[in-house]
């Protein structure tokens, strides 16, 4: 099982482009997919869940260009987009019977996997009424189970825990680890601490280039003698800012506790911290593209 | 000071989201066309607008003529689509959330709806701009009268066409603000509506043995005003004719005469009249602010659950009854058990079109089968026929909008094989609503060996889920073909002209070939569909 991003650019109205001659190669696991707004992740997943024609490039799927036989991947695909809708006047029962009629599942499957995932996404009870009664986060979680009606060998996931309560964005996580053991997982969103539980490689993207394409203990490393923490006065603070990274703040009773990023240490009295995730994201995605790679 | 700045941001900010979309210039394109068109050329014996009862008389193509002519044709033609291109001023706002961020602007109700009021009234107004350009031209190219009297040419869109313009913009503002005339029940309200005042206009002027009687009050579209001033100057040159306003095109039988007319002497009690029209539009304006929510969620959950109540209050004693009530969704979803994915998914489709339905329209509809199976007479027979095939409107007019409509598209689309497996789905399902709303009727046909009647009820049944279909696939909007269906539905079946009868309901139709015409268009929309579907797909 792979999927290969050969030389993928994509080119919208007035010549502007969401994807620069990006390549990735992406084996079983959670790929987490970590930039900037309009850095090009919802173009990228678009166009891996067939939606979007790239200008240029291709994208093989176990070596099947998917633009040119989109079904083989289809059959195989899970996709919860980032803005999606769902038919309010069915309940999420009718609504799921209808996503898995549409996927080809036979019917007796069907009707099994959707119990299961009823349980697993937790609308069991709430399965018959209609879906336009629902919470935000009850409409995410039916998102989330008709992207799992199939199985997906590829499961792309576009900001999947918008719009959860801090349980039931644990119980995702933990559903996405459980999950990429036999399947390729894509993930792309702007909570470092979700690609941070979950993700077995990362991919920094940034103005439609990818940046970086890494295990996150090797991005950590990256950073490693490089975060400090330094304790300022507030005055201090925008001067500290003009000459160092701050990645983060916090007020205490001895004064502003800064976390920074620099090669060396910003201050007499800087002390060199385990990095972050955060950190590192901070790191590649500031600094200049050509010396973060 | 900070009102006014608001209102103009506001119409700014419309009239940019308006004009920028290619919807706009092919509206425009097709204004210049039928500015075109209404001035038939001098070689033809079509008319516009015919004074003679028998045979052809118009006024020579001055300035004067053309611009009342093709002024009253724009106030009575374009108040009909008019109505369903600005009919989005409140809900774009709604749908894409920005009505909440105007909400906590210090813009009153009021403001807001005088901004949008504005802003439709300019939208209208550019429309009507692009035919008055075409109205001057046509004047040159037809070459009857050459000198263009720009006060005679625009004078009648002055008084005639903009009050009427502004008194759709206020109307589309109000049915926009009155929540069960938001949907496609209120364009339906409205068709009456404009049929019933197409109907008042035309019968303010009349010709009789003591000439032309006329009563402008109630006539919204400017036909009396125009209209007698015509006739008058008619009757003054050929004094033994008799004469009969006729507009709209018709095809004069002999010779065409004609005379000249100055037009209108646009007197102040004449242009009194006319501008009641403008103090009925900022009324109406006012009476949508009234009802307008200010995008109050909370009003529109509050009105969900007085729904909801009344249906459970409703329901509650039925249940306990325990009557055998047939539920649609759990006979769809046993049925679906033993049936293979596209089955599935056609049986689905039936069950998403036919949701939210309330169960009166099935009451309706089951009255209407059985009325047609029971009818005796062709006229009968053929006027439940009518009734059963614009009940169904607001279902047909979902087809190939939904995804769009409720952002299903991502997730729908990047499933296996959707040209092959859902779209044929759709249609199919669209098919089965059309045969079965019109299967009294069409069972009786059968029975009795009504064969012409039959094949045209058949290609009919093909025909308006298909033209539903390729219009919501290429609009993205339920609204173009309930506006489209319905005024077609009207001049052709109902008013029997045979061009546009695609249900073969007069005989001219069966024996010009029109059903075999409509099942060309037929084939023709599915493609468009079709192609249309995939272009969505595959962006």
């Amino acid at each position: 099982m792979e999927l290969s991003i050969k030389h993928i650019s994509k080119r919208y109205r007035g010549d502007i482009w969401g994807l620069h001659d990006f390549n990735l190669d992406i084996g079983p696991g959670v790929l987490g997919l970590l930039g900037p707004n309009g850095a090009g992740k919802s173009t990228l997943m678009g166009i891996i869940a067939t939606i979007t024609h790239p200008t240029e490039g291709q994208v093989l799927w176990n070596g099947e260009d998917i633009a040119k036989g989109p079904d083989s991947l289809r059959a195989t695909l899970g996709y919860l987009p980032q803005d999606f809708g769902v038919y309010p006047h069915l309940s999420a029962l009718e609504f799921l019977d209808y996503m898995a009629a549409l996927k080809g599942i036979p019917a007796q499957a069907a009707q099994q996997r959707i119990e299961t995932l009823l349980d697993l996404v937790h609308l069991r009870e709430a399965c018959r009424r209609p879906i336009s009664e629902y919470s935000g986060g009850m409409r995410q979680r039916v998102g989330i189970a008709q992207a799992l009606l199939n199985n997906p060998q590829l499961l792309i996931v576009d900001e999947p825990t918008a719009g959860l309560d801090p349980e039931e964005r644990m119980r995702f996580r933990n559903l996405l680890s459980d999950l990429s053991g036999e399947r390729i997982v894509i993930l792309s969103t702007h909570i470092v601490s979700d690609i941070e539980a979950v993700a077995t490689d990362i991919a920094l993207i940034k103005k439609g280039h990818l940046l970086k394409h890494a295990l996150p203990e090797a991005l950590l490393q990256a950073v490693e003698g490089k975060v400090w923490e330094v304790v300022v006065s507030s005055d201090a603070l925008p001067a500290l800012k003009q000459r160092a990274l701050v990645g983060s703040t916090a007020r205490r009773s001895d004064g502003v506790h800064a976390r920074l990023i620099a090669a060396a240490p910003p201050d007499n009295g800087a002390k060199a911290v385990e990095p972050t995730l955060e950190d590192a994201y901070l790191y590649f995605i500031t600094g200049d593209t050509a010396e973060a790679q | 000071m900070r009102q006014p700045r608001l209102l103009i941001e506001l119409v700014r900010a419309d009239f940019l989201e308006r004009t920028r979309r290619y919807s706009f210039l092919i509206t425009v394109g097709i204004m210049l066309y039928v500015g075109y068109m209404a001035v038939p050329p001098l070689e033809t014996a079509m008319l516009t607008v015919n004074l003679g009862n028998m045979g052809g008389l118009r006024g020579i193509y001055n300035a004067a003529w053309i611009g009342s002519m093709i002024a009253l044709l724009s106030s009575m033609v374009l108040s009909l689509p008019g109505f369903y291109l600005v009919k989005n001023a409140i809900s774009r706002d709604r749908e894409t959330g920005v009505g909440q961020i105007i909400a906590t602007t210090p813009l009153s109700k009021v403001a807001y709806i005088l901004g949008k009021l504005l802003s439709n009234f300019v939208f209208l107004v550019i429309i009507i701009g692009a035919i008055v350009m075409m109205a001057g031209l046509t004047q040159r190219i037809r070459g009857e009268a050459m000198r263009i009297d720009l006060l005679d040419l625009l004078a009648p869109f002055f008084f005639t066409t903009l009050p009427t313009m502004l008194l759709v913009a206020a109307l589309a503002l109000l049915f926009e603000s009155i929540p069960f005339l938001r949907g496609g029940f209120g364009n339906i309200i409205y068709f009456v509506l404009y049929i019933a005042a197409i109907g008042i206009s035309m019968s303010g002027v009349q010709f009789t043995s003591q000439g032309v009687i006329d009563s402008p009050i109630n006539d919204l579209f400017g036909v009396t005003v125009i209209g007698a001033s015509m006739l008058q100057a008619a009757h003054a040159v050929y004094p033994a004719r008799t004469l009969n306003l006729g507009i709209g095109y018709t095809l004069a039988k002999g010779p065409i005469d004609t005379f000249v007319w100055e037009g209108v002497t646009w007197t102040p009690d004449v242009i009194l009249q006319r501008l009641l029209w403008v103090g009925a539009a900022f009324g109406i304006a006012l009476l949508a602010a009234l009802f307008f929510d200010r995008f109050d969620p909370a009003r529109s959950s509050r009105r969900q659950d007085a729904r909801s109540n009344m249906r459970t209050r409703m329901i509650a004693p039925l249940r306990s009854l325990r009557l055998p009530i047939p539920n649609l969704s759990y006979l769809l979803t046993r049925a679906a058990r033993t049936l293979p994915p596209s089955g599935r998914v056609l049986l689905a489709e039936l069950h998403l079109m036919l949701k939210g339905m309330p169960w009166w329209w099935y009451l309706v509809t089951a009255g209407l089968i059985i009325a047609g199976a029971s009818a005796d007479d062709l006229q009968a027979q053929q006027g439940i026929l009518l009734a059963a095939w614009i009940w169904p409107v607001l279902v047909w007019s979902k087809l190939g909008v939904r995804e769009s409509l409720y952002h299903t598209k991502p997730i729908i689309f990047s499933t296996p094989h959707p040209l092959q497996r859902q779209f044929p789905a759709m249609w199919l399902a669209g098919v089965l609503i059309t045969l079965l709303s019109g299967s009294g009727v069409g069972m009786r046909w059968l029975v009795e060996g009504t064969w012409s009647p039959l094949l045209a009820w058949g290609i009919a049944v093909l025909f308006i889920p298909t033209l539903a279909l390729a219009l919501g696939v290429w609009s993205g909007s339920s609204k173009t073909f309930e506006a489209a269906y319905i005024a077609g539905w009207y001049i052709g079946p109902v008013s029997k002209l045979a061009a546009l009868d695609f249900m073969g309901v007069s005989q001219a139709a069966r024996a010009a070939n029109i059903p075999f015409i409509t099942l060309g268009i037929t084939a023709l929309l599915l493609g468009a569909a079709f192609i249309g579907r995939q272009r969505q797909i595959y962006r």
